[in-house]
């Protein structure tokens, strides 16, 4: 009984005891929360960004492999139609292709056999249905007979004349490259491979190149005609023509990503989370009314900004990840503005007592009052969506809805920060957050989706999980937006 | 000033003077219990102070289904015994042998006015083990059982250490002439 007694003595006695740690441990505190929560910041940060760029590899990495899945694919195919030639006679085909374009002269007129070669046999189709031979532009007496396509000789039904020899020395036959002086046989790089015969047409002077496929005649009897007849080559069939020997491909690829421009016009709020709308609340539950300016004893309610304009605008930039899903980034810039009530503005320095700022505001605005001041905070931002389609666009326009990320940067701001202690509005940079993160969630329409610039129109909301404010921060402290946004395809 | 709830609300959001305000409303009473377990104040002040920052890591998980001070009081408590555990200093001293050089006191004669100050000096001239299981069941109010959990001793141990610390305690309140009342409120 007695020990219960000692104990709870000891208990009171020590209850209460109290002891004031000196003033450099809440410093210490503070300085280890905040540390933590930079660390935080940029696990977040390293950790998507980290996370982006796999995806971004790996995305890369699939698309190549599909692609060369798709290659291999055609060449499979291509074989077949080119059934009976040979692998060996396709390779060394390409070699003397690419022989040719090197060899031709430092203006040259060539096919990309070597680009096409890599891609895949859809354009090695092509290069064997337009034969285009080489002309020497130094030589203009020259004329050139380009070699018989391969399905000409398949068209013959004789799988010998198919087989083409390689690396055999030059055949003297006429059309290989010939100058127009009868016997004057010309034997440049090119020629050494020219071991297949010419054929010379019937009633022709000179020879022909044979269009196999088509039967189109595409032959040089002399330069001038030459030229002529092979931008007619380029143009119809728009086979690389190129001036330098490294023979680039001038077949355009489409691209992947789809390519335009984004604008958002809405409402701007400062928020206190999410899904809360407005500060109505807020002068609730404060008691004081922004209605009431005239207050002296004014309420933190008065110091909340009202709504305003939210503007963003951008380019951005689409890939199709799946048959429904996308994929988008962007590169834009937003404007957040919301209003202010304010008292008239002093034009004289006042030192400031604000939380761990000792700034002191060149001029500064009275609290109470009916003026209106717009605050606005411009954003770099570099949105990242994930957009999905939700339907087919048949009987209903396209409806898609979109949801992701915007990472941004403060770049400029041009508003008041309130200090309660002194009631009076002042301007300072360093009280808020540079970096912020922002989601955002929209659903569009796709309106004239057989122009070739489609337009999406739609609407969004967005919120920043961000704090505005960091140091001091208010209870209203999240940018939040919503309005009407449009996407312009510019290329697709 | 802020109600509790509403103090935490503001913490979480990461209002600064929020936080501050919770520190500034505890800190006296938490360095008192910091002060306690350990033998300086430099000390105490490092229990305290990774007290605080456990506290705000801490503070989302804080369902108000208790009183906050007793919250965060059970944080310093732990994080004060991690501390002795962890330094060299103290872990040497944090053994729980019995100590040769205590003399039993006749607790009918123990009759003390101390103020607390008086006391918490007289506590943390203990040894460290004492000293631990004196504050943890005389003052914090744990039972032996939770003790021997906590400090990874049996409940006997903890017992009879717990006794030993009484029993010098006393003596040395006699020895200082501090005891003119008697601590107990029974008699």
């Amino acid at each position: 009984m007695r020990e219960n007694e000692f104990e709870k003595g000891v208990k009171k006695t020590m209850g209460d005891f109290h002891l004031q740690p000196s003033a450099s441990v809440w410093p210490e505190v503070e300085r280890r929360i905040r540390d933590r929560r930079r660390r935080r910041g940029f696990v977040f940060w390293f950790s998507l960004s980290g996370l982006l760029l796999a995806g971004l590899a790996g995305w890369w990495w699939l698309g190549e492999t599909g692609q060369k899945r798709t290659a291999s694919h055609a060449v499979h195919t291509q074989k077949q139609v080119f059934s009976p030639a040979t692998n060996a006679e396709k390779s060394s085909y390409a070699a003397e292709k690419i022989t040719e374009t090197a060899s031709s002269g430092d203006k040259s007129v060539t096919t990309d056999t070597k680009n096409r070669v890599e891609k895949g046999t859809i354009l090695y189709k092509k290069s064997t249905e337009k034969e285009i031979t080489p002309v020497s532009i130094k030589n203009p007496g020259l004329t050139a007979k380009p070699e018989p396509s391969r399905t000409n000789h398949r068209q013959t039904g004789n799988p010998k004349n198919n087989s083409r020899p390689v690396n055999k020395k030059p055949v003297s036959l006429p059309g290989v490259l010939q100058s127009k002086q009868e016997g004057e046989q010309i034997t440049p790089a090119l020629s050494n491979k020219q071991n297949v015969a010419a054929r010379k047409p019937e009633g022709a002077d000179t020879a022909v190149a044979i269009n196999s496929e088509k039967t189109t005649p595409v032959g040089f009897t002399a330069i001038p005609d030459t030229v002529r007849k092979l931008d007619m080559v380029q143009k119809n069939d728009s086979i690389a023509i190129n001036e330098t020997a490294a023979g680039k491909s001038s077949q355009k690829k489409k691209s992947a990503w789809e390519k335009g421009l984004y604008l958002s016009v809405g409402r701007a709020v400062l928020t206190e989370g999410l899904g809360t709308f407005g500060q109505k609340s807020m002068e609730f539950q404060s008691g004081g009314t922004v209605s009431n300016p005239g207050n002296s004893n004014m309420s933190y309610a008065d110091s909340v900004a009202l709504t305003g304009t939210h503007l963003q605008a951008g380019f951005y930039i689409r890939r199709y990840s799946g048959k429904r899903t996308s994929f988008s980034l962007g590169l834009g810039g937003a404007v957040y503005a919301t209003r202010q009530r304010t008292g008239n503005y002093v034009d004289t320095n006042r030192a400031v007592s604000f939380y761990q700022l000792s700034a002191t505001s060149g001029g500064y605005y009275q609290a109470a009052g009916s003026r209106r001041y717009t605050n606005r905070y411009i954003y770099l931002q570099t949105p990242l969506f994930w957009h999905w389609q939700l339907n087919k666009g048949r009987d209903f326009p396209l409806m898609e809805w979109e949801s992701g990320l915007i990472p941004s940067f403060l770049a400029g701001s041009r508003a008041l920060v309130y200090d309660p202690v002194n009631h009076i509005f002042f301007r300072e940079k360093s009280v808020y957050n540079r970096f912020g993160l922002a989601a955002q969630t929209g659903l569009n329409l796709t309106l004239f989706p057989e122009s070739k610039h489609p337009l999406r129109a739609g609407l969004y909301y967005n919120y920043h999980f961000s704090q505005l404010q960091k140091t001091r921060p208010p209870a209203f402290n999240h940018l939040s937006g919503w309005g009407l946004q449009l996407r312009w395809i510019i290329s697709k | 000033m802020t109600d509790d709830r509403q103090l935490v609300r503001n913490c979480l959001k990461g209002q600064a003077a929020a936080q501050k305000e919770l520190y500034e409303r505890f800190a006296g009473l938490m360095m008192g219990i910091c002060y306690r377990y350990t033998k300086s104040v430099t000390d105490a002040e490092d229990v305290l102070q990774d007290g605080f920052v456990k506290v705000f890591r801490q503070l989302h998980s804080f369902r108000f289904d208790g009183e906050l001070g007793a919250w965060i009081r059970r944080i310093m408590v732990n994080t004060a015994i991690n501390y002795l555990k962890k330094h060299s200093g103290y872990r040497a001293e944090l053994s729980f042998d019995a100590h040769d050089n205590l003399h039993p006191v006749s607790e009918e004669d123990a009759e003390l006015k101390l103020t607390a100050k008086e006391l918490a000096e007289l506590i943390r001239q203990l040894p460290t083990g004492y000293q631990t299981i004196f504050n943890l069941h005389a003052v914090e109010g744990f039972t032996h059982v939770e003790i021997g959990q906590m400090l990874g001793i049996s409940d006997g141990t903890s017992r009879s250490q717990y006794a030993r610390a009484r029993q010098l305690l006393l003596s040395w309140m006699e020895k200082n002439e501090m005891t003119k009342n008697k601590l107990y409120a029974g008699k």
